[in-house]
């Protein structure tokens, strides 16, 4: 068996799970087909519903890819053959030509700038922008590494030019690379190959044969900073700035004839951001969304929609598209739509035309299905085993990850990714940490006192042209070297390259250098490289310092030769008078108990404990009812593909009861939850009031939620038993007695009951739909006869599998759609048999409505269980507004507490259907397991320290940490003729993240940050002002 | 007997040794004098007379010229205060002084006789609570018993005091005493009334040191000795504010700027009882503390200095000896009411005493006597 893992693909999909698997203990081979990892969110602007800069939050994970000694990184290579079973696959990896030595490139840019080749498009910018033949995808791409277009190149077309080749002083290029093949032997395979979106492929009634036609990723590169327009908001023809822009949602998704009958599920929360980026960029612009449903149903979501109505003024329109025909005279754009609300067609005149197009299974996908052998299903998706686990591909071994599964978002993706890499871990539990690679060759740490003279060493670099054309570095050294403590200073062409490790260790033997300081570019990519050089040679890794006179001197100051050579001088200046008080710190190895506590015994909470029992966790579950399942206990049939919740159920709490590692405390609470990440002390108490203490080294809140009783809705109280929930519906169906269906010949379905609204719940609850339109066709079922008519506003079915499902609904019952301005009224009209008669007006016909029914159900949203907040203060960990748990960042951490050692999943983070619970549990459990796997935890030396003789308890540090390492202990204090308590601050080493927030806020300046302490700080001051 | 050296270990007659032994560099190297409280206990005791609290203040004033220690880092509120005084000194920054506390029913004037030295309470109100109400009571003091609008400057600067004693920033402190001067000159003022004990020691005392004249051309007044004077002049009478059901018993903390710090003449101390006793026949029970006048007991911090477990040590020693004596503990210092009731938050047992400033004590009770009609009005 291999304790390495191939992923297909080096998205947000393939880099989370090839992180999450190498903390796991695996190695993993990333491939990826295009030159740089990163995948569609490297393209995007903003992400929603926050609108962090997207590469902003994935460039630090890119970063950790290209760092982490146990992922291969094989970008621009391509899986090409497969062969063997679970265990043990053997794979051919097709290695294409950059026509350089990426070993040796250093992305320095000489190449590109004197390349002369005609500019082709550039495929990063959406073919909006331009690049050379010899390229680097985008700035930030990583490797950071050009390669060669061989079919624009003049050397590799016509043997002429070369230029590159003179240039390159790494000596990189090498015209004679030819393809290669790769073997290597894994033991299973991840696939997150991702998404496309083929806009040309769209029928021409579309328009996006029109210049200013553009698709939503393009609309990306078109708002990016780094992109084609620089971030100014430009329609291509003409580049002048459009002032009305439509927004086109569904062009082409969910339309059979476009044959793309699924929802891509994350068009209507894009589309409401890029209308709100938009607005941010230019006031003048003014935004219409032509839409459908609205189906953003994650959390925050449909809020954030209605924010950028409210609070940008972006305009949406009910509408259907017929055409979009381009006006010739001036580019613009004539949208021929019909109002649903209005029932009118009508034109529309637009300078700009963005269409939310379908995303489709990357181009290739077929291919690889059959290098693989795995199934696809009708969408070309990758088909999934069994509905209840997206993960597992129809091949053992195989696993499905992100996009190419099926349309999700990137928290869902991000999910998936850490479920997928736990999974794996299941079944390659017994080679764990086989092919993890240590560091060789480190000598012992060399003691440095504080006494002991600082000896300095500067390495000054030129990076290629990138320092050294715009800084007299030779000046630098010159200048350098007269400063107080440098015993040696020197300079070279690439400081980041391997001989000069070997020439760095060299120095710290030869000088007897006790402080190294490299300046260079920065140190967000290439300080660790530096300090474990430092390292390898028994220097103290805080001894080192690095400078950035690269992005924040030469490539600011291009133009400025000696104010840019001034800056470099002041910099390191500074940095030598820091280096002479850095201190060798230590990083301490804290022990992890390797058992995990997971409170509440529902479908996610028993998947995740599933998960970490097979990976040979300890698991300890605690249940506040008298039995596990949740919610599942009250469900009947399972949608979307009618599977018995008992047999589901059954099945589960079989194994749960078979693992010899999970142990379960039902009707149990908890007396007391002490301790921090690795080492929790948990008192668990029952009903009998019995206490029972365990100790773990994790926490996974699964506590789930409740379905809301619309007390006082629409005729819902405890007379009128013929006004029910659909929780209670459920129930009934699931009783053998079906005798209170005989009375009955019309029932009315009201969708979101107290949900979505603008006070009071405003979220969508995501699962109701769907539990509506399965409860409807069971029904139909039971009594074919029986009128079913469903109220409705949007239809939240986002799922590939649920459009399908939800017209096949649509043929069983009548739909009728309202909205907030018009809510259903329920009036009783017969006592026995209970009668009412509804009113609506039904927004799509215009008309106002009147019917009988015999039984209303109110589909309600789900909410969050009482009295979560004393468990939240037990664990420390924040609830949102909404009452359910806020997880460390909603894109990138969602199964996250900014707390570490503690994860979420399930309804507790938000409301969810039983797909996405069992996904986020396996998610969760990976999470936990990295640490539990880890069975230590290395502090970082980086920390705040309090001074306890100046620290006057006042706590303000302890209610700014993000991170919860900080608690005042109180003691008692003995002075002359009194005793009092005194609240000390105390910093936990394990849990603290050097951010310094505590510092800047203690008023006593008890709080330090090793390595930034002020000493350091005033000191670097001090030496820049001096001069 | 030194306050500070119950709760650590500090010996200023070790300290006075080693100076007298020619040891001044190493008494300086060890920073020892950064710890002193400046609170002059010591010298009462003093067989020699030697004002060792002035020592500490030349001391540190030789410290901060002569080691790296980077003192900001000492100071409590990370120096915030006392930047803001350094600020205040520069020649061309004139603080634009919100002074929205300003009652509706009190006219103030930038010209005129009467100044009233806010000082630096209302800076302070955003982290203390309700700090500038001592300034609205004293301002309602002067505008119901001056006939003139009361002057009040905008550009109010600091007296400079914890520069001149807590931070040995001597230059700092005489360009704002210069500027002070020249403001009260423009003003054309002649008297200057105060509530705060430390611009009072330092404009009656510390200023006619740096300008021979200061004391001719103007009267520095703390709020205790005008609403004294005005009581013995017969303008003013003490009243019940409304019907006390039972008698208050109070108390009063003397701060030490206006106990250990002035001339034996000055006389604070006595004036303010003679007042409380008058209280007496108001339903009020004034009662001493074990420490009191010139043998009172330290708030524990000086000049924004020295806040840490010690001082909370001295306060809460002081908190209980106010909780012994009465209900009500009034002071006449703004930061010793600030430090004194910022113990409270920490300690529930002493949450019950009330602390509050001399004027915002008196404010309720005070009725101007209209000489002309004096036995028909009442009001």
């Amino acid at each position: 068996m291999e304790g390495s893992v191939l992923v297909i693909g080096a998205g947000i999909a393939g880099i989370q799970t090839s992180l999450d698997l190498t903390e796991l203990g695996f190695k993993v081979y990333l491939v990826e087909r295009t030159p740089s990892i990163g995948g569609r969110m490297a393209q995007l602007d903003k992400t929603f519903p926050t609108n962090d800069c997207s590469l902003c939050i994935l460039a630090p994970k890119m970063v950790e890819v290209f760092r982490n000694p146990n992922i291969e990184l094989m970008t621009y290579h391509e899986v090409k053959k497969i062969s063997g079973e679970v265990g043990n696959f053997a794979v051919t990896v097709l290695k294409k030509p950059r026509y350089l030595d990426e070993t040796k490139c250093k992305g320095c840019g000489d190449c590109a700038t004197k390349c002369p080749k005609i500019e082709v498009p550039n495929v990063f910018d959406m073919s909006l922008g331009k690049r050379k033949s010899i390229y680097i995808p985008f700035p930030q791409a990583v490797p950071p590494v050009y390669l060669i277009d061989p079919e624009i190149c003049l050397k590799l077309t016509k043997g002429v030019c070369g230029v590159c080749e003179k240039v390159c002083t790494v000596e990189a290029i090498d015209f004679e690379q030819k393809p290669q093949d790769i073997e290597i032997n894994v033991g299973a395979i991840v696939v997150a190959t991702g998404f496309d979106m083929p806009a040309e492929q769209l029928s021409s009634r579309w328009g996006y044969r029109y210049q200013n036609v553009v698709s939503a990723l393009e609309y990306e590169r078109i708002l990016c900073a780094s992109g084609p327009f620089e971030g100014h908001v430009l329609r291509p023809s003409d580049q002048k700035e459009p002032q009305k822009i439509a927004f086109i949602q569904c062009a082409g998704s969910r339309d059979l004839h476009e044959n793309v009958p699924y929802c891509s599920s994350v068009c209507c929360m894009y589309t409401a951001k890029e209308a709100i980026i938009t607005k941010e960029h230019s006031d003048n612009s003014d935004c219409y969304v032509f839409r459908h449903d609205i189906r953003a149903y994650g959390k925050n979501f449909y809020e954030f929609t209605q924010r950028a109505q409210d609070e940008y003024g972006v305009k949406y329109f009910q509408s259907k598209i017929s055409s979009i025909e381009e006006d010739k005279d001036n580019n613009d754009l004539l949208i021929h739509y019909e109002d649903l609300k209005t029932g009118k067609f009508s034109d529309f005149k637009a300078n700009l035309v963005v269409l939310a197009t379908p995303l489709v299974p990357t181009k290739g996908t077929e291919e690889m299905a059959g290098i693989l052998d795995v199934e696809l299903d009708k969408y070309n998706f990758y088909k999934e085993r069994s509905y209840f686990n997206k993960s597992l591909s129809s091949k053992e071994g195989i696993f499905l990850c992100g996009f190419c599964q099926g349309p999700m978002d990137i928290p869902e993706t991000v999910t998936d990714a850490s479920g997928v890499a736990s999974q794996v871990a299941m079944i390659l539990n017994s080679v764990k940490f086989n092919e993890i690679r240590e560091k060789e060759g480190i000598e012992p740490e060399r003691e440095i006192k504080i006494t002991d003279e600082p000896r300095i060493g500067v390495l000054i670099c030129h990076c290629g042209i990138n320092i050294g054309k715009y800084v007299d570095v030779s000046s630098a050294v010159e200048y350098v070297k007269t400063l107080p403590y440098v015993v040696h200073v020197e300079d070279n062409m690439y400081s980041c390259s391997s001989d000069s490790q070997i020439r760095i260790k060299e120095l710290i033997k030869e000088h007897n250098l006790n402080r190294l300081i490299v300046a260079s570019c920065t140190p967000r990519t290439h300080e660790s490289l530096f300090q474990e050089t430092c390292v390898e040679v028994g220097l103290n890794k805080y001894l080192f310092e690095m400078v950035n006179i690269r992005d924040q001197c030469s490539w600011v100051h291009m133009n400025e030769y000696e104010f840019a050579t001034d800056k470099a001088k002041d910099l390191i200046r500074m940095a030598v008078a820091k280096a002479r008080l850095l201190k060798p710190l230590t990083e301490a190895l804290l022990d992890i108990t390797p058992n995990a506590l997971i409170i509440g015994g529902g479908i996610s909470g028993l998947t995740a404990a599933l998960n970490l029992a097979s990976q040979g966790f300890q698991v300890y579950i605690v249940e506040k009812e008298n039995k596990l399942g949740g919610n599942l206990n009250d469900l009947n049939i399972l949608y979307p593909i009618h599977e018995d919740s008992s047999k589901f159920l059954n099945e589960i709490k079989n194994k749960v009861e078979k693992s010899k590692n999970i142990q379960v405390f039902l009707s149990s609470k908890f007396k007391e939850i002490k301790g921090y990440i690795g080492n929790y002390n948990v008192s668990i108490i029952d009903s009998k009031e019995n206490t029972q203490d365990v100790k773990v080294g994790t926490i996974i809140v699964a506590t789930g939620a409740l379905e809301l009783k619309p007390e006082g809705l629409f005729q819902y109280n405890e007379k009128n038993k013929n006004v029910i929930t659909q929780l209670e519906l459920e129930k009934k169906l699931k009783s053998d007695d079906k005798s209170w269906l005989d009375g009955i010949d019309r029932i009315t379905v009201i969708l979101c009951v107290n949900a979505r609204q603008k006070k009071g719940i405003t979220y969508c609850s995501n699962v109701c739909c769907g539990v509506s339109l399965k409860n409807i066709s069971i029904i139909k079922e039971l009594k074919p006869e029986l009128e079913i008519v469903v109220l409705y506003r949007d239809f939240q079915m986002a799922k590939k599998e649920f459009e399908e499902y939800y017209r096949d609904r649509r043929k069983e019952s009548m739909f009728l759609r309202y909205d907030l301005d018009g809510q259903p009224e329920i009036v009783k009209i017969n006592e026995k048999p209970e009668k009412y008669q509804v009113s609506v007006f039904e927004t799509n016909l215009q008309d106002q409505l009147q019917f009988e029914t015999d039984l209303v159900v109110l589909s309600t949203p789900m909410v969050p269980p009482e009295n979560l907040q004393e468990l939240a203060k037990m664990l420390k960990v924040p609830l949102d507004k909404n009452r359910f748990f806020l997880e460390a960042h909603v894109k990138l951490r969602p199964l996250d507490f900014a707390t570490e050692g503690i994860f979420l999943c399930g309804c507790a983070q938000w409301p969810k259907n039983i797909q996405d619970s069992i996904s986020q549990a396996n998610g969760a459990a990976g999470r936990a397991s990295r640490f539990l796997s880890a069975k230590t935890i290395k502090t970082s030396g980086l920390i705040a320290e309090v001074s306890q003789e100046r620290c006057i308890g006042c706590g303000k540090c302890e209610s700014v940490c993000p991170y919860n390492a900080i608690e005042l202990i109180d003691s008692l204090l003995d002075f002359e003729e009194v005793s009092l308590n005194v609240s000390k601050s105390f910093i936990n080493s394990a849990l603290c993240k050097g951010c310094g927030t505590c510092a800047a806020t203690c008023q006593n300046g008890a709080i330090s940050v090793k390595h930034y302490d002020f000493d350091q700080i005033y000191a670097m001051i001090e030496s820049y002002l001096l001069e | 007997m030194c306050q500070l050296s119950k709760v650590q270990i500090y010996t200023p007659s070790k300290i006075i040794q080693l100076i007298l032994e020619g040891f001044e560099d190493k008494v300086l190297k060890s920073e020892v004098l950064w710890d002193c409280l400046t609170c002059n206990q010591c010298l009462k005791d003093c067989p020699e007379n030697i004002n060792f609290a002035d020592l500490a203040r030349m001391a540190r004033y030789k410290m901060r010229h002569t080691t790296n220690k980077n003192v900001e880092e000492l100071i409590a509120h990370k120096g915030v205060y006392t930047t803001i005084s350094e600020i205040m000194s520069r020649p061309y920054i004139n603080p634009d002084r919100n002074l929205d506390w300003v009652p509706k029913d009190c006219p103030i004037s930038d010209k005129g006789n009467l100044l009233y030295y806010v000082g630096c309470l209302p800076f302070f109100n955003y982290e203390h609570d309700k700090v500038d109400s001592i300034a609205i009571s004293t301002l309602q003091i002067l505008s119901k018993i001056e006939k003139e609008p009361i002057v009040v400057f905008k550009d109010e600067v600091c007296c400079g005091h914890d520069l001149y004693w807590g931070q040995g920033k001597l230059k700092t402190f005489i360009k704002l005493a210069k500027k002070n001067l020249e403001m009260f000159e423009n003003a054309g003022v002649s008297t200057i009334v105060t509530a705060c004990a430390e611009c009072y020691r330092t404009l009656k005392i510390d200023y006619p040191e740096i300008f021979e004249d200061f004391s001719e051309k103007f009267e520095v007044k703390h709020i205790i000795e005008y609403i004294y004077e005005m009581w013995k002049e017969g303008e003013i009478e003490f009243i019940s504010s409304s019907e006390l059901s039972e008698e208050i018993s109070f108390t009063y903390h003397d701060p030490c700027r206006l106990s250990r710090f002035l001339p034996k003449e000055n006389n604070i101390t006595e004036k303010v009882r003679e007042i409380f006793k008058e209280f007496e026949k108001l339903n009020y029970k004034f009662n001493e503390m074990a420490h009191n006048k010139s043998n009172s007991l330290c708030c524990g911090v000086n000049s924004w200095m020295n806040c840490n477990e010690k001082s909370k040590a001295l306060r809460y020693k002081r908190m209980l000896e106010a909780k012994d004596a009465g209900t009500v503990m009034v002071t006449s210092c703004p930061k010793c009411r600030i430090h004194l009731s910022c113990l409270q938050k920490d300690y529930e047992n002493l949450a019950s005493i009330e602390i509050v400033d001399f004027s915002e004590f008196l404010i309720k009770h005070i009725k101007i006597i209209d000489k002309n009609n004096k036995k028909e009005e009442s009001e």
